[in-house]
């Protein structure tokens, strides 16, 4: 959505009046601070008035527990030197994995529990605790330091005294202060303008640093300033505003002078923000209204967005059963180990291994003996997946930032790490489409004024037309851009072209087009527009001022902006905006002809994809003003819902319009766009297109986009002869089956319509239905509509039916609708296009993905399970709120069929590799209790144990996780189709996680039976001995099972099988050598060397790996022939 | 809005250095991407099936050629000596297993030459020396050599009734195999055994070690309650450095074994004190004397008394050879009926996709986005 003059604000949203019914008083006087803090009164900074009411001492003493003064340091960092240690160990405790280890580390201090080594259980979790520490203490530092160079840096402050600026640290201002800014340098704090050094009481910023954006932002001085007998700085007065708020785009205030009786309105138009750069302007004063961590700058960057990615729902759900396996062995062994040791009778004295009476307390020695199996069988719930789900996460999102092909003018951002299996799985795709879909670089391409099309001036009538006139200064005047003198000596020049800036690109195209066609924007200030009209032949010049008396910005309620000026003694209100915005309000006086005519055109450029805007003007009478200016004024100065009472004010005097004509704007589609959706289309994705623009617009776009392929017939092409075809599918490259799938016609369908015979058919039974019942019927005729169609379906539906829909079905709605190929909804608002996201979220099985630019998609980016943000022309709300950040759509091509898809698989093998390869430790134990009276005794040593999951194993994994490929990049482009391998997770199934389970007990079986049955007769294999035999199978067994599991083999991952299995065998080998009496009751001493020596050893383990992975195998063999996954269409 | 500057600001931004382009950051990784299939997979059963089926005889061969004598003496056949009619184990359980001892004899005959290194053995079926409470009951810093308090962890044989620690202390300790066989053939000329070298080298130069003049440690601190003697006493022949924790078969015994039926190494034949026995254990007749001190019956535990060969693979034990030639035929059938599905399952071959690929890698390489 281009054509919003102002950024809409999110009024509605429950976040913003949460802030705003917490309300807070401080009131200030310069160089001298004291804070109140009365509740549900405005947010107040006075300005060379005592605070009223209290005093200063007496508020001080009063709220000084609640509030310290409001001074303008910085402070990001989290710990300080003492509180690092028990603050952080606290927030790592939140961890739920950490607290299970530690409770189990716990209770295995206690000593009838005692499973493992006391002091080598410690390591796994101090590892990590240490590791994270050391992750957060450097990032905290980074903070620190660049904290303190923050609030050192110098500002000019206004000194009372001496009547002149001193230099002052930023982190001594406090609220109330004045501060001068000089050019290029920074805003230290939130302040509210006052004066500037440039003649216009402008000034330029570069707010860059804020949103990113590199254009020039023109920022005023209130009005009330302006007329002032002395400067700013020596004037009283009081400002009440919001309290401390995050939002960036809003801010509304009201000046109360202690002299004069009117109050002054000041908004986000006079208000400049931390951080942002003064460029051009040579100094502006301000007073400081937010400071330090109340700035909105500061505050606005706290939010984070937490989400989860669907596997982890899969992970969850096999958590629960791996906890009931758990539960059930753990049981299962603590009951046979009191039936077991019962079962000598009173015999047990005599028997050497019974050590503590077993008839003494069952109870007891039951209770302990679960919680000792459950320390010793804790890996089969894999609490620490979690752990290197969240590191491999990480990593993956480095590798994806790092792609090369995403990269146009930025590289992918990626702000969310939680979520990139996510974009292997997204089921739809909810687009915007200007700027999204479209480039948003606006090429002027016609307008059409009084019923004739002009495309340049040369078309213009010789004679000056008055409508034309009219029509080219509301391009010229009617919008907020201002102007850049580059060389403003030649102002006086026939020929000279100032240069226009602002924030709306519909805007500048517009003024740049009024002033080709000669009617030019020269010079503009707050109070008046210099316009110069040329005569056809641009030998002469007049120049006209129009005094501003009232400018109505847009808004996304509204749709349109309006100005009002008076020329001489007329008074005129420019209009202009979106078509069904200004049509009700024309004035009957219009010629129907005409009107018949434009609307003919409309329809023309909607076909041609181009964004048309309706110019209509109105003359005032001075009465007519003066009575409306009054409620504005009113409305103006509200503190509550400013927004809404000046958007009510402007619709009573926007009314009896008469109609000027029409432009049309053009928007190119982005590169690859066409291909990219083509691609989504055939990976069984489905797009939903939810645009500001109307019907025509977006079907045309679609078509053109290639989202939906309607067949064109001659006659509706009559006018246009560069109508965008989709171009053949066979030039992008896709296998036979994709490209059928991309010829076959769209069956289009229309909510209206469908309403229309509904109500009909409703009509003719009875008198009237309720919107309720009329949605209902429509629905479920939509529903058989959509079913019986065999091509693919494509539905529209517009803003007017959605509310009706969002208001009574939603779900139903949605429901019918996911079974279309691709959804089109136009002229809806932000508000719907969030609210359509959260029911869809709530009804679709699959995931869902937004992307868009501006800042009416940011609602639908952040509730979408996985937003994305186009960097666009309309600044950088969606990119702060997405939780990846692309230059073109086209990129989503490749994230989600190469990235998404990769890490799908790739997390879902790291998954599945951690649950069986964990089980297969589980069980390898547990078949040893049968050969040691259920007593929880293990044979590998407490290192083994507690290292096996961890430093031998982890690696491989790992590189799987980041280098893995179950196809290539170029082939899952090639035939998108594969991405529903990942889509509907056929690599991470119930049954999945069942059969990996298997595979272990298989595993488990083999390297414990193995080896109990060829060890059964050797001597030398004493306890140790065993153990070390059998964790040398299960290490090299889990090493070898990645390259099993994983689809393609690589350098990193034999390095790291290669290194992991050396770190184990280096490990041992030391330790064995060197460790006498390292761990009491467990010496490894020249263990793992007597066992080296021997033939039998490496017989049966040979064996036991070979056997251990043979099903697995064989099984795949068997899978890969009789179904290749990624050799059959899937249709 | 497309001015000249806009379009240089494009061309500069395409120019301007991308992602670092090396095969690592972009998941270029060289790699092999095998599609195992029946196809695919049919030479590796096949190599499999043709490995292991001769290991697997070679390993049963080997195992068939080691000779093992196997004798259990739990009860009827090690009769008392002195009771007549009655078991040596009876003798223990009427004694109700504190300290009696029985001594008996028994004949056996080897019916071939056992040549080489011949091994005793003394096996255990039923002993859970792995058992958890038990395989802790014991103090290595004690068994070093220190004099200092043991560990809790010998409970509860950690301390004598008067509080002093017990020298070896734990359970292990307390209950080590103290049955003495004695070899003899044709009832006249006793087998000459080495009761040393039976231990790991490695355990008894640094893992056991004697406290400073041991004999008077020994014999000043109290003994596990189940040892008839002291530590310092276990060897009769006090010269041989075989006495104290350094004792072999304490040694041998404090090695923990791995499952409950289990055999540890007694004796090793001398082959060079008597010509007789120079090339090992000739066949004949043999009695072995037993002094039966170690009860067993009140866990159904057996005691067994075996005589083996060796060989490159240890005792005897034919698992290992059948279970390769179970798996190599396993391999070689898989092998067949992947051949048959081979020539029947006609399917999209996996490999032609993997060649366009690699086509398409190279293209891209090429410089094709």
């Amino acid at each position: 959505m281009g054509n919003c003059t102002a950024v809409p604000t999110l009024r509605r949203t429950p976040h913003i009046s949460r802030t705003q019914s917490r309300r807070a008083t401080v009131s200030s006087i310069t160089n001298g601070a004291q804070v109140s803090v009365p509740r549900s009164e405005p947010y107040i900074v006075h300005h060379n008035v005592p605070s009223p009411v209290e005093s200063p001492i007496w508020v001080a003493i009063k709220n000084r527990r609640r509030h310290k003064p409001h001074t303008n340091r910085i402070k990001t960092t989290r710990y300080n030197i003492l509180t690092f240690i028990p603050k952080n160990l606290f927030e790592q405790f939140r961890r739920v994995a950490n607290v299970y280890f530690a409770i189990l580390i716990g209770l295995n201090w206690i000593p009838i529990v005692n499973a493992l080594s006391k002091q080598v259980a410690f390591i796994p979790l101090t590892v990590i605790l240490t590791i994270t520490a050391i992750k957060d203490l450097v990032e905290d530092l980074k903070r620190w330091r660049s904290d303190a160079q923050i609030n050192k840096q110098i500002a000019q402050v206004y000194d009372k005294k001496t009547k002149t600026f001193i230099p002052c640290k930023w982190q001594d201002l406090s609220v109330g202060n004045v501060v001068r800014v000089r050019t290029d340098e920074t805003v230290p704090a939130d302040i509210l303008l006052l004066s500037s050094a440039s003649t216009e009481s402008t000034c330029y910023l570069d707010t860059a640093a804020i949103d990113g954006e590199t254009n020039l932002k023109q920022k005023s001085i209130p009005s009330c300033f302006l007329n002032l007998d002395k400067t700013a700085e020596e004037t009283s007065f009081e400002l009440q505003c919001d309290p401390p708020n995050d939002d960036i785009y809003r801010f509304c205030g009201r000046l109360l002078f202690s002299t004069g009786s009117n109050a002054c309105p000041c908004d986000n138009n006079n208000f400049l923000l931390r951080g942002c750069v003064l460029r051009i302007t040579e100094y502006v004063d301000g007073l400081i209204v937010y400071a330090g961590n109340e700035t909105k700058i500061i505050k606005s960057s706290r939010q984070t967005i937490s989400k989860h990615a669907l596997i982890e729902r899969y992970i969850n759900r096999d958590v629960l059963f791996s906890s009931l396996i758990l539960t059930t062995i753990c049981l299962l062994c603590a009951g046979l180990s009191i039936y077991w040791e019962r079962s000598f009778g009173d015999k047990w004295t005599f028997v050497p291994f019974i050590v503590d009476d077993p008839f003494d307390n069952s109870v007891r020695d039951f209770f302990a003996n679960t919680l000792r199996f459950v320390i010793l069988f804790q890996v089969m719930v894999p609490i620490a997946l979690y752990v290197s789900l969240d590191l491999v996460r990480v990593l993956q999102m480095y590798t994806i930032a790092r792609d090369k092909h995403l990269k146009y003018e930025h590289p992918i951002s990626c702000r969310t790490f939680t979520i990139n299996e996510d974009l292997g799985q997204i089921g739809y795709v909810f687009t915007d489409k200007t700027g999204t879909l479209t480039q948003n670089k606006l090429v002027f391409k016609m307008m059409s004024v009084g019923g004739i099309y002009y495309s340049g001036r040369s078309e213009l009538p010789e004679k000056n037309d008055p409508l034309i006139q009219h029509f080219l200064t509301t391009l010229a005047i009617c919008n907020t851009s201002f102007i850049v003198h580059d060389h403003p000596e030649f102002m006086h020049r026939l020929d000279y072209q100032p240069k226009y800036e602002g924030d709306n690109a519909d805007d500048l195209v517009l003024c740049q087009t009024a002033s080709q066609f000669g009617v030019r924007m020269i010079s503009r200030s707050a109070q008046t527009i210099t316009v110069r009209y040329l005569d056809s032949s641009n030998s002469n010049k007049q120049d006209l001022d129009y005094d501003i008396l009232c400018l109505l910005p847009f808004d996304s309620t509204r749709k349109r902006m309006s100005i009002i000026v008076r020329l001489n003694d007329q008074i005129f209100l420019y209009i202009k905006g979106a078509e069904s915005s200004i049509w009700p309000h024309l004035s009957p006086l219009n010629d129907t002809h005409t009107k018949s005519t434009i609307e003919q055109h409309s329809l023309t450029f909607a076909e041609q994809g181009y964004r048309s805007l309706l110019v209509a003007y109105r003359q005032l009478t001075l009465r007519e003003f003066e009575s409306w200016f009054e409620r504005y004024r009113f409305a103006a100065n509200a503190l509550d819902n400013r927004e809404e009472a000046i958007s009510d004010a402007a619709t009573e005097i926007e009314v009896d319009l008469m109609l000027a004509g029409l432009t049309a704007v053009e928007d190119k589609l982005q590169d690859g766009v066409p291909r990219a959706i083509a691609t989504l289309r055939c990976a069984g994705i489905k797009l939903w297109l939810l645009t500001g623009d109307k019907q025509a617009t977006a079907l045309s776009t679609a078509q053109a986009a290639s989202l939906i392929n309607i067949p064109q017939t001659l006659s509706s092409d009559s006018h246009s002869t560069s109508r965008n075809i989709a171009p053949a599918a066979t030039a992008w490259d896709f296998d036979r089956s994709a490209q059928a799938r991309l010829n076959q016609h769209t069956h289009m369908i229309y909510y209206s319509s469908q309403l229309i015979e509904i109500d009909q058919q409703l009509r003719n039974r009875e008198s009237s239905a309720s919107d309720d019942v009329r949605t209902e019927k429509t629905i479920s005729r939509m529903r058989e509509v959509i079913a019986a169609q065999a091509s693919p379906v494509s539905l529209v539906v517009t803003g007017e039916d959605l509310s009706v829909i969002l208001r009574y079905k939603p779900k139903e709605f949605i429901r019918a609708a996911s079974e279309c190929q691709s959804v089109l909804f136009c002229r809806v608002s932000a508000t719907q296009k969030r609210e359509l996201v959260s029911v869809a979220k709530s009804v679709f099985k699959h995931r869902i993905l937004a992307i868009g630019d501006g800042a009416n998609d940011v609602g639908m980016i952040r509730e979408s399970h996985c937003g994305v943000a186009v960097y666009g022309r309309e600044g950088s709300q969606a990119v702060a709120a997405g939780d990846f950040a692309v230059d073109r759509f086209e990129c989503l091509r490749r994230l989600l069929l190469v990235h998404g898809a990769w890490c799908f698989t790739r997390t879902s093998e790291l998954i599945l590799y951690t649950f069986m390869h964990n089980c297969a430790y589980v069980f390898v134990i547990f078949f040893h209790q049968f050969f040691n009276g259920f007593s929880g005794a293990v044979s590998l040593h407490s290192f083994y144990l507690t290292l096996y999951s961890s430093l031998f194993t982890v690696l491989p994994q790992c590189a799987a996780a980041l280098f893995d490929q179950h196809v290539p990049a170029e082939r899952a482009l090639h035939e998108p189709q594969l991405y529903q391998y990942t889509l509907h997770a056929r690599c991470y199934r119930m049954w999945s996680y069942w059969i990996n389970i298997l595979d272990a007990i298989w595993q488990s079986s083999v390297i414990f039976f193995f080896a109990y049955l060829s060890y059964r007769n050797e001597f030398y294999i004493d306890v140790s001995a065993f153990g070390f035999s059998i964790a040398f199978s299960m290490i090299v067994t889990s090493l070898i099972h990645v390259l099993l599991q994983t689809s393609r083999v690589d350098i990193s991952i034999i390095s790291s099988i290669a290194f992991s299995f050396l770190v184990f065998l280096g490990f041992t080998l030391v330790f064995d050598e060197t460790c006498v009496v390292c761990i009491p009751g467990e010496s490894p001493y020249q263990v793992s060397y007597h066992t080296l020596r021997k033939a039998r050893f490496w017989f049966t383990t040979a064996l036991t790996i070979f056997t251990a992975m043979l099903p697995r195998f064989t099984i795949k063999c068997l899978y890969n022939t009789i179904r290749y996954p990624f050799a059959v269409n899937y249709e | 809005m497309s001015t000249p500057a806009e379009n240089e600001a494009d061309n500069e931004h395409q120019k301007s250095k991308k992602p670092a382009d090396t095969a690592f950051k972009q998941q270029r990784l060289p790699a092999w991407q095998p599609i195992i299939t029946a196809n695919t997979a049919l030479p590796v059963f096949l190599a499999i099936g043709l490995i292991f089926i001769p290991i697997g005889i070679v390993l049963v061969v080997t195992s068939e050629r080691v000779l093992e004598f196997d004798l259990d003496y739990t009860d009827t056949n090690c009769m008392s000596l002195n009771v007549s009619n009655t078991t040596c184990a009876d003798v223990l359980a009427q004694a109700n297993y504190t300290g009696a001892s029985c001594t008996c004899q028994k004949s056996f005959t080897l019916d071939k030459d056992f040549e080489g290194d011949v091994y005793f053995y003394y096996g255990l079926v039923n002993y859970y020396q792995n058992h958890r409470r038990y395989v802790r009951s014991r103090d290595d810093n004690q068994l070093l050599g220190k004099k200092d308090a043991v560990s809790s962890d010998c409970q509860p044989f950690q301390k004598s009734v008067n509080g002093t620690d017990i020298t070896p202390c734990g359970a292990i300790a307390n209950s080590k195999f103290n049955d003495s066989l004695v070899l003899s053939m044709n009832g006249n000329i006793s087998v000459p055994l080495l009761r040393t070298g039976i231990a790991w080298s490695t355990d008894k130069a640094v893992k056991f070690k004697n406290p400073d003049n041991p004999q008077n440690w020994f014999a000043t601190n109290p003994r596990p309650p189940n040892w008839q003697q002291d530590a310092w006493h276990l060897d009769t022949n006090l010269t041989d450095d075989n006495n104290g924790y350094q004792n072999e078969d304490f040694i041998v015994w404090m090695r923990t074994a791995a499952m409950p039926t289990f055999r540890k190494l007694y004796r090793k034949l001398s082959l060079t004190e008597s010509t007789t026995f120079q090339n090992g254990l000739p066949k004949g007749t043999y009695v072995l004397t037993i002094t039966y001190n170690y009860p067993v019956t009140s866990f159904s535990g057996r005691k067994q008394f075996i005589i083996s060969t060796t060989s490159w693979m240890g005792g005897k034990n034919p698992f290992l050879g059948w279970a390769y030639i179970t798996v190599g035929i396993i391999c070689m059938i898989t092998f067949v009926v992947f051949l048959v599905l081979h020539k029947t399952w006609k399917t999209d071959d996996p490999l032609a996709y993997q060649m366009r690929s690699m086509q398409m890698n190279q293209r891209t390489a090429a410089g094709y986005n």
